[in-house]
């Protein structure tokens, strides 16, 4: 115990900064001065006195240390000297240390970012038990892999569930829109229709309320439902009096008892219903559902779908008409179905890091090797004063852990800042919505093992190596040793690797940014900004014939067109750029399409104007076919292409069949041709314009249509007068939550390419910035290494010009090298982009050019900052140094 | 006959027994009075008294405070502490069992009883 007392004492004591040497000092004093007076006491002269004194005490320094040894723990106090000399040697030379640890903290936080996202999105997106064994089943078209159909009706889902023994729970969803009215008003709702086992399926519990059970699921109990939190919070305002509530979905009473955690995103529902799947085909629609269900340990998906199969044949046998002779059943997993083509961008940002993560250590490993060769004498001096080696050793390490630990930090705060970004600019689309990111830490600690790993091992060992050689050596040989050859090329192997690496990582860049521009360029043929778009619900069973939809519609122009800021406003079933009904088109000569092919819409008057389309040829629709139901249409020029040739579309009639099983959603097909309108983007923007049509909004039966109004200042800004006005008109009406056009247009088509070109962009970025960096270095050393025979060339009449060729032909052949290397590789990486192009070659020649250009310009600037300093040595002063 | 430096492991209880003896006292009362009572046989070396309080003070043997000297001047003086006297006592004893077991070695005239 009083041993440890006193090794803690010791432990701590270089830490206690307490004035001890003083006191040591003070307490040494006061012995000599009562050892000289007691000296003159004996009669001794006052000079006698202190020299006997001195003597007696015999070496104040000596004894000193001695007792320092004794306060401290040796081991310790040196430690502190050794960092206290690493601080000196990291300050004495500030640029290399900034340049160190930025760059290891570029590495370090940029490769947790990405892991992190890629494990965010694919590897572990849901909050759901057992996701890697929940797989979809659907049923594909082999020759155009189109799904055929998701959802599968009640008998054929339980002959499934029934027969099947692959699974170990089956899951049966539906989802579509329901109108809910509480007290607080009517709103448009996304329900999630689920089998009641679906807490147990998912593992998740609600986070207030109760789940629902087997019994609220039975046909005669009352109807139930949960709230998403999403829903919960946002547009019902957070009411926490909400469960126990009664309020009616479709007009019928539903009681809501519960509100499920923040990432409980399940079909994306406002609210899941519990309704059980029965045989009766007599059920409705709910009753179609996906079949969702989660794999037995150890069942392969192919076994899965092996098994499906046999079953989907025998019921294929009994009704020839659900399975269509191309279609497969097809087992997906869960993730698979929602990341999809995500999926491959992530792996390639995920090489792409790793590239940098490796640029990043070649970049440090090179600086270090460079730092060690020029440290090689002081060393070697130490070892010749008598240094231990173990000392030396630990002072390398110690100098170098700085380093290391000083990127590790800077690179957690990147990580974190990185994170919060990409939290922002994360696209919704092809990704989970259940999807929150957090730093991955294990990555983070991985990351920061490789740069400290890298650091040390770069940092010490060829000192160490310098060190280990005879120290009457030294004398002797003094520079371009073997040793110094063989890092020389260490080096050299380095850069090229460094350079290859982001001739790869540019190029995928340089390829991505020309992609985005093409998309940027598509010609949308509308205008996407100051416009507002909101979906306007009718309560069922209100409206329900043609003279009161049409007043209640002008009704609702009239009073949003007088809302100030409003310029135009217009009703429809659907938004440019974002489809319409499909339907099949037949002119007179020509038989009707074999699949649907063409869009309609079914507008009011001012939808043209509105949106801003140009009318190229006749006239646009008016106020007064609306309110007589005239049957005409605008057709754009795709449509009259393709129907009409090059016949004059106007006055020809035309037959639209749209899909529906009694009652199609237009009320006439016969239209006659008044206008044709300059083509627009009706679908995707990666997609060629299809045919539309779009007639009176007269013509349209459902009780459903979108609001789009093109305001004077901020779109959203006439958001809350919109929803006063059409409760004023009728409190029953519900409205979606309103978006801004372009907002949604970039949301749904630029958002992803966008996100990966950010992403890789900032890698080749930054790659490039090491790249220069580390070119700038191994030159400048080199040139520093070779000053003395520079200057003999000098000396002896060489010129400058070829001390400029010899240094930059020294640099440009190794990013010569290395610019060859990354062409060649990057013909295979850049295939890893293909599925995220349109219209653009992964060989991009305009990309390639640039990335040549820039990275020729970079090499060239950082070799030409040593060449010129290798090229103003003066030869004498270099001479005297040596 | 020499003067002979004090061997490690003894000073420890030498200083110990001066202070018990002495109460309060500084690092040169107790290297003189060690120095007296050995009867000037033993030297006591500063590099290894002042090591060897340090060695007591961080154990918890003594403790220290500043004080006046006899003469008037700046001192640190040692006392014992409760820990300290207990050591004391140990150690005595086991010096004293040491001692006589090796005094019979030492002493063949005297039979073995």
């Amino acid at each position: 115990m009083r041993r440890l007392r006193a090794f803690l004492l010791r432990l701590v004591d270089p830490f206690r900064g307490s004035p001890r040497e003083r006191v040591l000092d003070e307490e040494l004093d006061a012995h000599l001065l009562l050892h000289i007076e007691e000296n003159r006491r004996r009669g001794m002269s006052d000079d006698e006195a202190r020299r006997a004194a001195l003597m007696k005490l015999g070496g104040l320094d000596q004894a000193k240390e001695r007792y320092r040894d004794r306060r401290g723990l040796p081991g310790v106090d040196a430690l502190r000297q050794d960092v206290t000399q690493a601080f000196r040697v990291a300050r004495g030379n500030p640029g290399f240390t900034l340049l160190a640890i930025a760059t290891l903290a570029l590495g370090i936080g940029s490769t947790a970012i990405i892991y992190s996202v890629v494990r965010d999105i694919l590897l572990d997106p849901f909050p759901y038990v057992h996701q890697d064994r929940m797989v979809d089943v659907v049923l594909r078209d082999v020759s155009t892999t189109r799904v055929l159909r998701g959802a599968f009706s009640g008998p054929e889902f339980l002959d499934f569930q029934e027969q099947a023994k692959s699974f170990e729970a089956v899951l049966g969803t539906e989802s579509g829109s329901v109108h809910y009215v509480s007290d607080e008003g009517a709103e448009r709702m996304r329900a999630v229709w689920v089998t009641p086992n679906m807490f147990s399926f998912l593992g998740v519990a609600p986070l207030y309320g109760r789940a629902f059970t087997e019994e609220d699921g039975k046909p005669s109990s009352p109807c139930v439902a949960e709230l998403s939190h999403r829903t919960w919070t946002g547009r019902l305002g957070e009411d926490p009096g909400i469960i126990g509530k009664t309020v009616r979905l479709d007009g019928k009473p539903c009681t809501i008892i519960g509100i499920m955690p923040p990432r409980f995103e399940w079909h994306v529902g406002d609210l899941w219903i519990p309704v059980p799947i029965v045989r009766s085909t007599s059920a409705g629609a709910i009753n179609s559902r996906w079949f969702q269900a989660r794999l037995r340990p150890g069942v392969s998906v192919e076994a899965a779908e092996a098994e499906l199969s046999a079953i989907a044949r025998r019921r294929a046998e009994l009704f020839p008409a659900e399975y269509p002779k191309q279609a497969r059943i097809d087992v997906i997993t869960v993730i698979d179905w929602v990341v999809g083509r995500f999926r491959s961008v992530l792996y390639t940002l995920f090489a792409a890091v790793g590239l940098l993560l490796f640029i990043a250590c070649a970049n440090v490993a090179n600086m270090l090797l460079a730092r060690g060769s020029a440290r090689e004498r002081e060393l070697l001096v130490r070892v010749a004063l008598g240094a231990g080696r173990a000392r030396i050793v630990r002072q390398l390490v110690i100098e170098n852990l700085l380093l290391a630990v000083g990127g590790g930090i800077a690179g957690c705060f990147l990580a974190y800042a990185g994170i919060r970004a990409l939290t922002v600019w994360m696209p919704r689309q092809n990704v989970p919505w259940e999807t929150t990111l957090r730093l991955d830490t294990p990555v983070l600690a991985f990351a920061s093992a490789t740069a400290i790993l890298s650091t040390l091992i770069f940092g010490v060992y060829p000192a160490l190596l310098s060190t280990r050689r005879d120290v009457a050596e030294m004398g002797v040989q003094s520079r371009g040793g073997s040793a110094t050859r063989r890092q020389a090329r260490i080096r050299g192997g380095l850069v090229v690797a460094e350079v290859a690496v982001s001739v790869i990582l540019l190029l995928g860049t340089g390829v991505l940014v020309r992609n985005f521009v093409s998309l940027l360029n598509v010609d949308l043929g509308f205008d996407t900004s100051h416009t507002m778009l909101v979906r306007v619900n009718f309560a069922p069973g209100s409206y329900e014939t043609v003279e009161s939809r049409l007043r209640v519609y002008r009704e609702v122009l009239d009073r949003v067109g007088r809302l100030p800021g409003v310029a135009s406003v217009t009703l429809s079933n659907g938004m440019s750029a974002f489809g319409g009904l499909e339907a099949a088109i037949a002119t007179t000569g020509r038989p009707a399409d074999e699949r649907p092919g063409a869009f309609v819409k079914a507008v009011s008057e001012s939808y043209r104007a509105t949106i801003g389309l140009r009318l190229l040829a006749g006239r646009d629709l008016t106020l007064a076919d609306l309110e007589s139901s005239a049957p005409v249409a605008l057709v754009n020029q795709t449509f009259a292409r393709r129907y009409f040739g090059r016949d004059n579309p106007l006055g020809r009639a035309i037959t639209i069949t749209t899909p529906g099983d009694d009652e199609p959603a237009l009320s006439a097909s016969q239209f006659i041709v008044v206008g044709v309108l300059r083509d627009a983007i009706n679908d995707n923007i990666r997609e060629p314009v299809a045919p539309e049509a779009d007639v009176p909004l007269s013509f349209y039966r459902p009780a459903r249509v979108g609001l789009t109004a093109r305001t004077t200042g901020d779109p959203l800004s006439i958001a809350g007068a919109v929803r006063r006005e059409a409760r004023a008109i009728d409190e029953n009406i519900a409205l979606t939550p309103p978006v801004a056009l372009d907002t949604a247009v970039y949301e749904e088509f630029y958002s992803q390419p966008g996100f990966v070109l950010i992403v890789l962009g900032m890698f080749g970025v930054t790659g490039l910035l090491l790249v220069a960096v580390g070119i700038y270095g191994v030159l400048a050393y080199t040139v520093s290494q070779q000053t003395r025979d520079i200057a003999i060339r000098l000396a002896i009449g060489g010129e400058q010009r070829d001390i400029l060729r010899m240094v930059l032909t020294g640099g440009l052949r190794l990013i010569g090298l290395g610019v060859a290397i990354g062409l060649v590789a990057s013909f295979g990486t850049n295939r890893l982009l293909e599925s995220q192009l349109w219209r653009t070659s992964p060989h991009d020649p305009a990309a390639l050019t640039a990335v040549l250009a820039v990275i020729g310009g970079v090499g060239v600037v950082s070799c030409l900052l040593p060449a010129l300093r290798a090229m103003r040595i003066e030869p004498m002063a270099a001479l005297r140094q040596e | 006959m020499g003067k002979v430096d004090v061997w490690q492991g003894t000073l420890a209880l030498m200083i110990l027994k001066t202070v018990e003896a002495l109460g309060p006292l500084h690092g040169y009362g107790i290297a003189r009075r060690i120095e007296q009572t050995s009867g000037k046989k033993l030297v006591v070396n500063y590099g290894t008294l002042y090591p060897a309080l340090l060695k007591l003070e961080q154990e918890g043997y003594l403790s220290t405070e500043w004080g006046t000297s006899e003469n008037g001047r700046r001192a640190r003086f040692y006392s014992l502490t409760r820990a300290g006297r207990r050591q004391v006592a140990r150690e005595t004893q086991q010096w004293e069992e040491a001692t006589s077991i090796l005094a019979r070695f030492l002493s063949p005239e005297e039979p073995a009883s």
